[in-house]
C-alpha cells in the first residue's frame, strides 16, 4: 500500500503583476508516494518550477503562495514558522536546480557548498564535514581532487552531478529535480539519470522529476503528472499513461514526440499557441486547441474525473 | 604569483610614463618659478639674486633630456625640489605635512562612506520594499545630488557657526599641544567630525545604490535560492552567498575612490580650512609654486597607481574566476 509523502491539496501560487494577479498553480490537487518517482510535465510557464519552489517556500517575489496546504508527513508546511521551515529544508526535502551553471556559487568552493549545508544542519566538527563532503562527491562518480575546485573549473555535467551531490548531503526523504538535465547533452543527461535512479534504489527518496520531455520521463517515473496552464490535466501510473492518455492535451504531448521504431508514425505537433495566463480560456482551458472538444468545454470547467486507481484526468471527455 | 608581477611590472610603466608627463607638462607653460618668486620682491632683489634663485630651483640652460634625466634621479632620490610658496621648506616636506591629514581625513570619510553604504545596500536589497528600502535609498540619492561644497558650508554655517557644536575650521585647535595624548586626539576627532560627516552624506548614496542594485539581481539568482532551500540560516545567505557575490563591482570603485582621496579632498579642506593636501593645492597654485603642484601631482598619481594595485590583490583573493584566468 503506497503511503504519501506529500499531500497537495488545494495550492494556488499567484504572481502579482501590474495588469492585476496571475495565477501560476490553480488550485492543485497531487500526492507524492513514499519512494516514488513522480514526473511532472508541461509546457514553459505551466508551473511545474514554481510547484517545485512552491514546496520549499523559495519562490521569489513577487509570486505568492495564496491558498491550500502542502502536508508534508502530516504537517503543513506552508504554516512552518521560519525556524521549523530551515530545519525541514534539505533534511526532508532538497532540489536540484534547472540551470546547472547559476546554481553553483562561483565564489565559493564545491566543498565550502556543502559543508555549509552539513554544518547549518548537523553538529559536526569541519574535518568531519569535509570526509562527509569526499563520500557525497564519491556517490555521484565525482573525484574527490574536486572538493577544492570552483564552479567554472568544472564541465556542465559535473556541475549538476555536484548539485546532486548538495541534494543528497542530508540524505532527505524527498529529492525535487527541476529539468537537471536541461543544459547537457543526451550522454551525459542519461548518465545522470541513470545514477539518480540507482542512488533513488539505494537511499530510497522519493523524487519529482520535472520536465518538458515527455519521453524521457515516462522511461524514468513511476506515476507522470500532466500540468496544462497552471492547471493539472492528468496525473495515472506512467505505463498507463503512455498506453491509454485519457486527456486530449497528453495525447497530443505523446504524439508530439519522434519514435525510434520503424515505421511509427510521424510526430504530429498541437495546433495553436499555450494559453495565456494573464486572460485564460473559459471552461477547460485546453478547448480551444483540442480537436475533440464538445459544447461543454469552453463553458464549464472539467472536474478531476478518477479512471482508474491513481489515474485521474481532468477532461469533460473521461468521464 | 606571476600575474601579480606582471601587474606590478604595468603599475611601474604607468608611474614612469606619469612622472615623465608630469615633467614635461609644466614646462609647457610660459614663466617659471623664479621669475614668479622675483616678481614676488617687488624689485627688492638684485639680478644676480635671479640667478642664484634659477640655480636652486635647477632651472639650467641645459637641454630638455639632460634636465629630464637629473629630474628622474632626484624623484627617484625622493627629492622633489624646493617650495616656492614655503620657501625654502622643500617639496617632499610640505607635501609630507599635509598628506598626513589628508590620508586621514579622506580615508577615513572613504571608509566609513563605503562600509555604511554598502551595509545599508545589503539592507535595502535583504528586506526589499521595506522601511530602509523605501526610503534610506531615495534620500541618499537626493542628498548625494546637491553641489558638495554647498553642502559642506550649509553644515559648517548650521553646526559650525549657528549652533558652535563644532569648530569652524583646522585639523586641530591651537590650545591642545600634538603627540600622543587624549586631549588632542579628542580635539583632532572634534575638528574632523564636519568635514568628514558631510563627504560620508553626500557620497553614501553611491555606495548604497550600487550595492542595492548588485545585491536585487545577486539575490534572484539561483545559487541564492539553493542557498536559502539547503536551509542555511538567512544571515549566512545574505552574507556569504548574495552580498559577497555583490561586493566585487563595489570593490572597484573602493579602489578608485581610495586613489582620488588624496586628489579629491580639494573641497572639503578649502570650505574647513583643513591643512591638507587639497589645501596645499590651491596654495601651489595661486603662488605658481610649480615644484610643490609637481609633487602633489605625483604622489595623487601613485597614490592611484597604488590603490588600483590593491584592489587588484583583493579581487584576487575575493573572486576564483580571475585567479582561474591568470594562472
Amino acid at each position: 500500500m503506497p503511503e504519501p509523502i506529500i499531500e497537495i491539496r488545494d495550492l494556488c501560487v499567484d504572481y502579482v503583476t501590474d495588469e492585476g494577479p496571475v495565477r501560476a498553480i490553480d488550485r492543485l490537487n497531487l500526492v507524492v508516494e513514499r519512494g516514488e518517482v513522480l514526473g511532472i510535465a508541461g509546457e514553459s510557464g505551466s508551473g511545474k518550477t514554481t510547484l517545485a519552489k512552491a514546496l520549499l517556500r523559495i519562490l521569489p517575489p513577487p509570486a505568492v503562495i495564496t491558498g491550500g496546504e502542502v502536508l508534508f508527513k502530516g504537517r503543513d508546511i506552508l504554516s512552518m514558522d521560519d525556524e521549523e521551515l530551515r530545519r525541514m529544508r534539505w533534511r526532508e526535502i532538497s532540489m536540484v536546480f534547472q540551470s546547472a551553471m547559476d546554481a553553483l556559487n562561483p565564489v565559493i568552493s564545491v566543498v565550502g557548498q556543502i559543508t555549509d549545508t552539513l554544518l547549518a544542519h548537523d553538529e559536526c566538527s569541519a574535518e568531519e564535514a569535509r570526509a562527509r563532503a569526499g563520500k557525497l562527491l564519491d556517490l555521484v562518480g565525482i573525484p574527490r581532487e574536486r572538493l577544492d575546485s570552483f564552479a567554472h573549473q568544472l564541465s556542465g555535467g559535473m556541475r549538476q552531478r555536484v548539485g546532486i551531490a548538495i541534494a543528497l548531503a542530508m540524505r532527505p526523504s524527498v529529492v525535487i529535480l527541476d529539468e537537471p538535465t536541461t543544459a547537457l547533452d543526451v550522454i551525459v543527461e542519461r548518465e545522470i539519470l541513470e545514477r539518480i535512479r540507482e542512488l533513488q534504489r539505494e537511499f530510497g527518496f522519493a523524487v519529482i522529476f520535472i520536465t518538458h520531455d515527455l519521453a524521457r520521463m515516462l522511461q524514468v517515473s513511476d506515476r507522470v503528472a500532466i500540468f496544462y496552464a497552471a492547471r493539472l490535466a492528468e496525473v495515472g501510473p506512467a505505463a498507463e499513461l503512455r498506453r491509454a492518455p485519457r486527456h486530449p492535451y497528453t495525447e497530443g504531448l505523446l504524439q508530439a514526440f519522434p519514435s525510434v521504431h520503424p515505421g511509427a508514425r510521424t510526430p504530429r505537433s498541437i495546433p495553436g499557441q499555450p494559453a495565456s495566463l494573464l486572460n485564460p480560456p473559459s471552461g477547460c482551458r485546453f478547448h480551444p486547441r483540442c480537436a475533440r472538444a464538445i459544447e461543454i468545454c469552453p463553458k464549464e470547467e472539467p472536474g478531476p474525473t478518477e479512471i482508474g486507481p491513481g489515474h485521474v484526468a481532468a477532461c469533460h471527455l473521461a468521464k | 604569483m606571476r600575474y601579480i608581477l606582471k601587474r606590478l611590472g604595468f603599475y611601474l610603466l604607468a608611474a614612469w610614463v606619469a612622472v615623465t608627463l608630469n615633467f614635461f607638462l609644466p614646462r609647457l607653460m610660459p614663466g617659471d618659478p623664479a621669475t614668479a618668486l622675483f616678481a614676488r620682491f617687488r624689485g627688492m632683489l638684485a639680478p644676480e639674486a635671479m640667478d642664484a634663485l634659477r640655480e636652486t630651483f635647477g632651472l639650467t640652460e641645459a637641454p630638455l633630456l639632460i634636465q629630464y634625466f637629473t629630474y628622474l634621479g632626484h624623484v627617484f632620490k625622493g627629492d622633489l625640489g624646493i617650495s616656492v610658496a614655503y620657501f625654502p621648506a622643500p617639496v617632499l616636506q610640505v607635501i609630507g605635512n599635509g598628506l598626513v591629514w589628508t590620508v586621514f581625513l579622506a580615508g577615513t570619510a572613504v571608509v566609513i562612506s563605503f562600509v555604511v553604504g554598502t551595509l545599508l545596500g545589503v539592507t535595502a536589497a535583504w528586506w526589499r520594499f521595506g522601511k530602509v528600502d523605501t526610503f534610506v535609498p531615495p534620500t541618499a540619492a537626493l542628498i548625494g545630488a546637491f553641489p558638495y561644497f554647498w553642502l559642506a558650508m550649509v553644515a559648517l554655517y548650521v553646526f559650525g557657526f549657528k549652533l558652535g557644536w563644532f569648530p569652524l575650521g583646522h585639523a586641530y585647535g591651537d590650545y591642545v599641544t600634538p603627540g600622543f595624548n587624549f586631549e588632542f586626539i579628542a580635539d583632532v576627532a572634534r575638528h574632523a567630525v564636519l568635514p568628514v560627516g558631510t563627504v560620508v552624506i553626500a557620497t553614501l548614496g553611491g555606495w548604497l545604490l550600487t550595492m542595492r542594485n548588485t545585491m536585487v539581481s545577486v539575490l534572484g539568482r539561483d545559487y541564492v535560492n539553493l542557498a536559502r532551500a539547503k536551509g542555511l540560516p538567512p544571515r549566512q545567505v545574505a552574507l556569504r552567498y548574495a552580498a559577497r557575490n555583490a561586493l566585487l563591482p563595489s570593490v572597484t570603485g573602493f579602489g578608485m575612490a581610495l586613489g582620488f582621496v588624496l586628489g579629491g579632498s580639494l573641497l572639503t579642506e578649502i570650505v574647513f580650512s583643513y591643512p591638507g593636501q587639497g589645501y596645499l593645492l590651491v596654495q601651489a597654485v595661486r603662488s605658481q609654486d610649480y615644484p610643490l603642484m609637481q609633487g602633489i601631482f605625483l604622489v595623487i598619481t601613485l597614490a592611484v597607481l597604488g590603490a588600483n594595485f590593491i584592489v587588484d590583490l583583493v579581487s584576487l583573493w575575493l573572486d576564483p574566476r580571475i585567479r582561474e584566468s591568470v594562472s
